[in-house]
């Protein structure tokens, strides 16, 4: 039966098909492809949304986005030691570095030339570590402040991350006060996103001002990850993430997600927020599992507003994957596809791709170009946007 | 067996697995090594938005494009497990699909095409025609085992009882022919393979286990009413099964997949040849794989080096931005090498960086091309280990005399492709004039034909029908703006570039060099910040002898300094985006020109 060859391409044919025929006129031929027995198997793609409550708005204060200055030299720094497979803590960088240079760092060395300041005299451990150190300035931090109001006008307040540069990232604290706010304790938990550097490794500037502050990290966590959140002076006991979605208040879930990284790093965690009477937010440090991954996850698990994704800020990396069929604004139709009303973008977004999402009209609040962030595309260092 | 690079390494066993992303992760992390991409030819992947875990994804040796997509998830006694759609989409010329059916073809033949295999998860009606096996994926539940099965029949066959015919009564399926036969095991066997290499390497061990079991399945077939009908000719139905793990634990798991014993690797000669030689049995040693001379070609850690030439005003700089950051966001490190006529880097600034070695922002290293361009490479190739090494050479260079220094550049660098910007507004009138714009077009591989929506569709077509005349080998791409995305031209796979140009071209004579054509560049400053209106009144009176005008300069009234291009009469300013530290400058090139307009405008700025 294999063997029937005719002369009428099948191509031919359904090309003049489509003019003159409709699949029922194929399904009244007994057509096995246009038979409903075919797709009788076939899954249902169902939502399982979680509702997770509403709050009325949240403001984020960007503390730091620049989580180095001099991008040659941090790539110039992993290339050298190997790559980007290569164990973050073995890197050389500061405050980790062990002085034997490039690949030849080790997390216990590292911290044995500091771990007795931390974390009360962070500006003498920092200056230990730059002697130590590759490119001692070229750590900056990524960080930002949640302000989470509640339904009933309640404020209530949670940092994303702790930058890299203790001298940085202190130095960043002061001028958005969030040193203070850590005094008081008015900051309810810190979540970190993921293990990298730029994220983390600044815990101590935390710690320095509230030792005590409910801490969330992924289960993904290497040992050494979790050897430094003790030496940085932490004096409780980290949440460890290990589920898929996690309420931390009304309106306001944790999702995992469970991704390899670069440099040996494991998993991100990121935030959401249902908005009420707009929808969802979504708040990333960098997004390593893809703004295609975080949007669909959320729309495929959580219950928001107007079923509307309203607002999304934090680091925008596109895809841990190459595409099969790559386009010249792909992030742009990528992101244009969720209808976002909102959109603060920096850290790893890419000033042109910035610039692209604004020439293509989307709703990009732009930022004021201070404190050494590079370009007014990006909500930059010490501005706010406020969602709902 | 290590799970520690797809699930989370300190995660306490037993813990709820979401069993296709592991599979997904598994390729991911396959995905770091680009040795690991060029040995099995992986293509790309998209994952698909909205719903059900699904993702589409090509390999070299197929044109088409495969889908994956999470059918069911399960946990029983013995593991956990997911069953995983796996659905071919050929390529719209692939003549596999007159064997496919009419459903299949109608699909493929619609403009939307792509854009619905690329979210074929959202409509799996749609989709139903190109499925043609699933993938199960089996997590012992201690974690000390895992397999991957590849289930297909061997041809997927359909009988059209009472057939098809045109609407004039020609037999478009013959009664009792099949409305589809295809070979859905072969197509599934590519797939699954690299599916295998990516398990190896992610888990750092190779299969423990092998088996492929055969059961007979019956062809189906429909009448006109829609009624199922059987032949009694049967089908096969083959499951290819892969263990990792211990010896002892991967055992177990086969057996309690399989009614029969599964194979040991030791076991050779009894498996199919394709499974027999694969790869998945080597690339969980990438190092040692690296050693064997036969997959040397993997290996090659070499910068790329691609040469961007183009006449001035074409688009190269803006080109360049892209190329940045397209290797910026994936961690990697573009060097630009200029050489630019005129006392000015004026790219260099527009880079945000110049003079000699020069480190900027988004991932870029800059340097002029100063004496040895080899030592050049090789200083940069220390200094910042670059993926990509970008020789642009200046808008009036014949990218013939850089062939033949590049060839002693092979053992430090891969020479990718000399790829020309054009500009299509004053190609034709440049192509006239210009034996060096006639070599930039006859020395590229690639063509950008740039600022296509300045010109009408006839002029560009016209062109377009030129260039071709002079290169009928090189890829030629109609971009706006510059804008395309640099994977669509640059492939990581050394394989993929049947024509590695730079190699094959025969070098002609040099007939001119940059003053025989008689272009000169001059420089011109400003101390103070220039009205605007002075500026394009200028610019204006310029005559068509400049060819070429860039510069930086303070307005007043504008808190940032303009970008100034001018491209035969055309002019066009735009914001720097922050103040210029420097000097204002413009550099003007052309033939014979007569500058006196800028040089009042200096005079008066001073």
């Amino acid at each position: 039966m294999s063997t029937n060859r005719n002369n009428i391409s099948r191509r031919d044919f359904v090309k003049g098909a489509a003019t003159g025929l409709v699949a029922g006129t194929f399904a009244s031929m007994g057509m096995y492809s246009y038979s409903p027995w075919a797709y009788s198997q076939l899954p249902k793609t169902q939502r399982n949304q979680q509702d997770f409550g509403t709050c009325r708005s949240v403001r984020v204060t960007n503390i730091s986005e620049t989580s180095w200055f001099n991008n040659a030299h941090l790539i110039g720094d992993i290339h050298e030691a190997g790559g980007l497979l290569v164990n973050q803590y073995t890197l050389n960088w500061a405050p980790l570095a062990n002085g034997k240079g490039s690949g030849k760092g080790s997390y216990e060395e590292g911290i044995s030339t500091i771990k007795d300041l931390l974390p009360h005299d962070l500006e003498k451990a920092w200056e230990i570590q730059k002697k130590l150190s590759l490119h001692p300035e070229n750590p900056g931090g990524y960080s930002c402040l949640l302000e989470v109001e509640a339904l009933d006008g309640t404020v209530r307040k949670f940092l994303l991350d702790t930058g890299w540069s203790y001298e940085w990232m202190d130095s960043c604290f002061k001028r958005e006060g969030i040193d203070q706010m850590l005094r008081d304790q008015e900051i309810e938990a810190l979540f970190i996103s993921h293990e990298h550097w730029d994220h983390f490794w600044g815990l101590p500037v935390t710690m320095k001002y509230d030792n005590r502050i409910p801490l969330y990290v992924h289960d993904g966590f290497y040992k050494e990850g979790l050897q430094y959140i003790k030496d940085s002076g932490y004096k409780g006991e980290p949440v460890i993430v290990n589920k898929p979605v996690t309420q931390i208040a009304p309106g306001m879930a944790l999702l995992k997600f469970d991704v390899p990284i670069i440099n040996r790093v494991f998993g991100e965690t990121s935030l959401a927020f249902n908005i009420k009477d707009k929808g969802l937010v979504l708040v990333s440090g960098c997004n390593h599992q893809g703004i295609l991954q975080f949007a669909d996850f959320a729309f495929t698990n959580l219950k928001y507003d107007n079923d509307k994704f309203y607002g999304i800020y934090g680091g925008l990396h596109i895809s841990p994957f190459e595409d099969w069929d790559p386009k010249y604004d792909d992030l742009v139709i990528a992101l244009g596809q969720w209808g976002f009303e909102l959109i603060g973008c920096n850290h790893c977004t890419g000033h042109l791709t910035a610039k692209k999402f604004v020439e293509a009209g989307y709703p990009v609040v732009r930022g004021t170009a201070r404190f050494r962030s590079a370009s007014e595309d990006y909500l930059g260092n010490g501005d706010k946007i406020t969602f709902g | 067996m290590n799970l520690s690079s797809i699930l989370p390494p300190l995660r306490p066993k037993g813990q709820p697995v979401d069993t296709p992303v592991l599979l997904l992760n598994s390729l991911l992390a396959a995905c770091r090594h680009n040795e690991f991409k060029r040995l099995v030819g992986w293509k790309g992947m998209a994952v698909c938005p909205r719903g059900t875990v699904a993702w589409t994804m090509k390999l070299r040796g197929r044109p088409g494009v495969y889908g994956l997509l999470a059918e069911a998830t399960g946990l029983d006694e013995f593991s956990r497990n997911a069953k995983i759609g796996l659905y071919y989409f050929p390529a719209e010329d692939e003549p596999l699909l007159e064997h496919m059916s009419l459903a299949a073809n109608l699909a493929a033949t619609q403009p939307d095409y792509i854009a619905r295999v690329r979210t074929f998860s959202t409509s799996l009606e749609w989709a139903a025609p190109f499925r043609i096996g699933a993938v199960r994926v089996h997590l012992l539940r201690n974690e000390t085992a895992l397999a991957i099965q590849a289930q297909a029949l061997d041809r997927k066959i359909c009988i059209a009882k009472d057939g098809v015919t045109t609407e004039s009564g020609e037999w478009v399926i013959a009664p009792g022919a099949p409305e589809e036969d295809f070979p859905a095991h072969d197509i599934t066997t590519d797939v699954f393979l690299v599916i295998g290499a990516a398990v190896s390497n992610s888990l750092a061990s190779s299969p423990a286990r092998y088996a492929r079991e055969e059961q007979p399945s019956m062809i189906p077939g429909y009448t006109r009413n829609g009624e199922r009908i059987h032949f009694d000719k049967t089908n096969t139905v083959i499951t290819d099964t892969l263990v990792w793990g211990e010896d002892d634990s991967a055992r177990r798991l086969a057996s309690h997949l399989l009614k029969k014993d599964a194979l040991t690797p030791d076991q050779v000669g009894a498996m199919p040849q394709a499974i027999a030689s694969a790869l998945l049995w080597k690339t969980h040693d990438l190092t040692t794989l690296g050693s064997d001379a036969e997959y040397a070609y993997a290996f090659d850690t070499r910068p790329r080096l691609i040469v961007l030439s183009g006449f001035l005003g074409a688009g190269k700089t803006t080109f360049l931005n892209q190329l940045l950051e397209y290797h910026a966001s994936r961690d990697e490190i573009v060097a630009i090498i200029q050489n630019e006529v005129g006392q000015t880097g004026v790219d260099g600034k527009l880079l945000e960086g110049d003079d000699s070695i020069v480190e900027i922002d988004e991932g870029c290293v800059c340097c002029t091309l100063a004496g040895n361009l080899s030592k050049g490479i090789e200083q940069l190739k220390t200094r910042f280990n670059p993926r990509v090494i970008v020789l642009e050479s200046t808008g009036l260079a014949n990218p013939f005399n850089i062939l033949k220094e590049l060839d002693t550049l092979r053992s430090l660098a891969r020479l990718d492709s000399v790829t020309t910007l054009v500009d299509a507004v004053n190609a034709q009138q440049l192509l006239d004039t210009s034996d060096i714009a006639m070599n930039q077009v006859k020395a590229a591989d690639i063509i950008l034909l740039n600022k296509c929506d300045l010109v009408t569709d006839q002029e560009r077509a016209s062109l377009f029908h030129r260039l071709r005349t002079l290169n009928s080998r090189a890829h030629i791409a109609e971009t706006e703006y510059a804008a395309i995305n640099p994977a669509t031209l640059y492939d990581s796979d050394p394989l993929e570039h049947d024509a590695p140009g730079l190699q094959s071209i025969s070098t002609p004579c040099p007939r001119h060099i940059h003053a025989m054509e008689e272009f000169t560049s001059r420089r011109f400053t400003f101390d103070a910040p220039l009205n605007r209106e002075a500026l394009i009144q200028t610019l204006d009176l310029l005559p068509s002898e400049v060819f070429r005008l860039k510069g930086i300069v303070s307005l007043i009234g504008h808190d940032h300094a303009q970008v100034v291009q001018y491209v035969a009469g055309r002019h066009e300013l735009s914001s720097l985006g922050k103040k210029f530290e420097d000097q204002s400058f413009l550099v003007a090139i052309g033939k014979n020109m007569n500058l006196s307009p800028l040089a009042a405008l200096q005079e008066t700025h001073t």
